[in-house]
């Protein structure tokens, strides 16, 4: 399989406010709100690549550029503060 | 339980017999097994300092480590209060000199040596309550008609401070420092003792109490109020900090200070569910030391 998978860094705590889905990296400190469309692909985790954009396809009306772009910007967000790893 | 057939502490210490049963009930779990006598009566102690009368439906069993360990896996540190400690993660195992911990909602398992530093006790009993579904506050505690509410923040901002001039206020003591939380009850117990504090702030706001009051080995002076015991209901929580308006994603940081991080992944997960239960239900703000008191004065 070529998609890469992530998975959510041991590091990681998650506080849920209903509205949204707080991280917190307890090494860094650093903190990420996660909105409906992004607490949808973090409780999915962890998962391939494919089967994310596969999910955000299933769940949302979105075009599959659409979703490939929404996927890419977040996975880049919570890999640049280390809240997921890539495997 | 799953957790059995993976508990591989190293078997019984060969040639070791100083070592002596113990069980007891202490906040939501159930200790039983065998310890190394030094550490028996000190353990007993620290974690019965009082009986709140919780479901204790969590099992801990405790066992005698042979040492060396077989140290390995993912090195890790864990912060504490006691600074950071070092240790090592093997699947849902953490061991260090002296210890080895895992735990599950279920029970947990504690294998423990004469090696083992009162740190590393501290860091695996809390991790038990944790996993048990408490959670540790790190706060001063009043309580006053029926009212009990937390006052965190950092070290030096004032939080003993606030709680002696509210004793003067006909606020109680139920912790200067230290208390667990039933976040599903909503019931806290005060699970430390004294109250210390700068001497310039005792003779600043309590002169009277100044004569009568040691001194411990940081400078600060001690005093020994007479402390509300019995679970409280929790109803308020304070942080004392600059911010005048903090955002939620402030407050949501503000609450894990105060409860601290989580090694294990059960204790992880229990305490999130907590923090979520907390944060739906409970009144907090974060408040400046003199506006807190005028308040609840």
């Amino acid at each position: 399989m070529d998609s890469p998978a992530y998975a959510p860094h041991a590091d990681v705590l998650v506080t849920d406010l209903q509205t949204e889905l707080v991280l917190l990296h307890t090494t860094s400190s650093e903190m990420y709100s996660l909105n409906e469309v992004a607490r949808t692909i973090w409780t999915r985790l962890p998962a391939t690549r494919a089967e994310l954009l596969a999910l955000l396809l299933e769940r949302y009306e979105v075009a599959p550029t659409q979703a490939e772009q929404d996927l890419s910007a977040l996975m880049a967000d919570l890999q640049r503060l280390n809240m997921v790893q890539e495997h | 339980m799953a957790a059995d057939a993976s508990w591989s502490p190293g078997g019984p210490a060969s040639g070791e017999s100083d070592s002596d049963p113990v069980a007891f009930r202490s906040l939501a779990v159930r200790v039983h097994g065998e310890v190394p006598s030094s550490l028996a009566a000190a353990l007993s102690a620290d974690w019965q300092r009082q009986e709140v009368g919780w479901a204790a439906g969590h099992t801990v069993r405790l066992s005698l480590l042979s040492e060396p360990l077989a140290i390995g896996g993912r090195a890790i540190t864990a912060q504490t209060q006691n600074g950071p400690l070092d240790l090592w993660a093997d699947g849902e195992v953490f061991r260090a000199p002296g210890l080895s911990l895992e735990t599950s909602a279920q029970g947990s398992f504690v294998g423990l040596s004469g090696a083992v530093t009162p740190a590393l006790l501290l860091l695996a009993f809390t991790e038990v309550q944790r996993a048990a579904g408490l959670l540790p506050l790190h706060a001063s505690v009043l309580s006053r008609d029926g009212q009990t509410v937390a006052i965190s923040g950092p070290s030096g901002a004032g939080k003993s401070t606030a709680a002696l001039r509210l004793l003067a206020h006909g606020w109680h003591l139920v912790a200067e420092d230290w208390a667990w939380l039933d976040p599903v009850a909503g019931q806290l117990a005060g699970w430390d003792i004294g109250l210390r504090l700068r001497p310039e702030s005792l003779e600043r706001f309590a002169p009277h109490l100044l004569a009568g009051a040691p001194t411990d080995a940081h400078g600060k002076r001690v005093l020994n109020p007479p402390r509300l015991g019995g679970p409280q209901p929790l109803t308020g929580a304070f942080f004392l900090n600059a911010t005048p308006s903090p955002s939620r994603l402030e407050l949501v940081r503000a609450v894990w200070e105060m409860v601290g991080a989580p090694l294990t992944p059960a204790a992880r997960r229990a305490t999130q569910a907590g923090v979520n239960r907390l944060m739906a239900a409970l009144p907090m703000e974060r408040i400046d030391r003199d506006e807190l008191v005028r308040r609840l004065a």
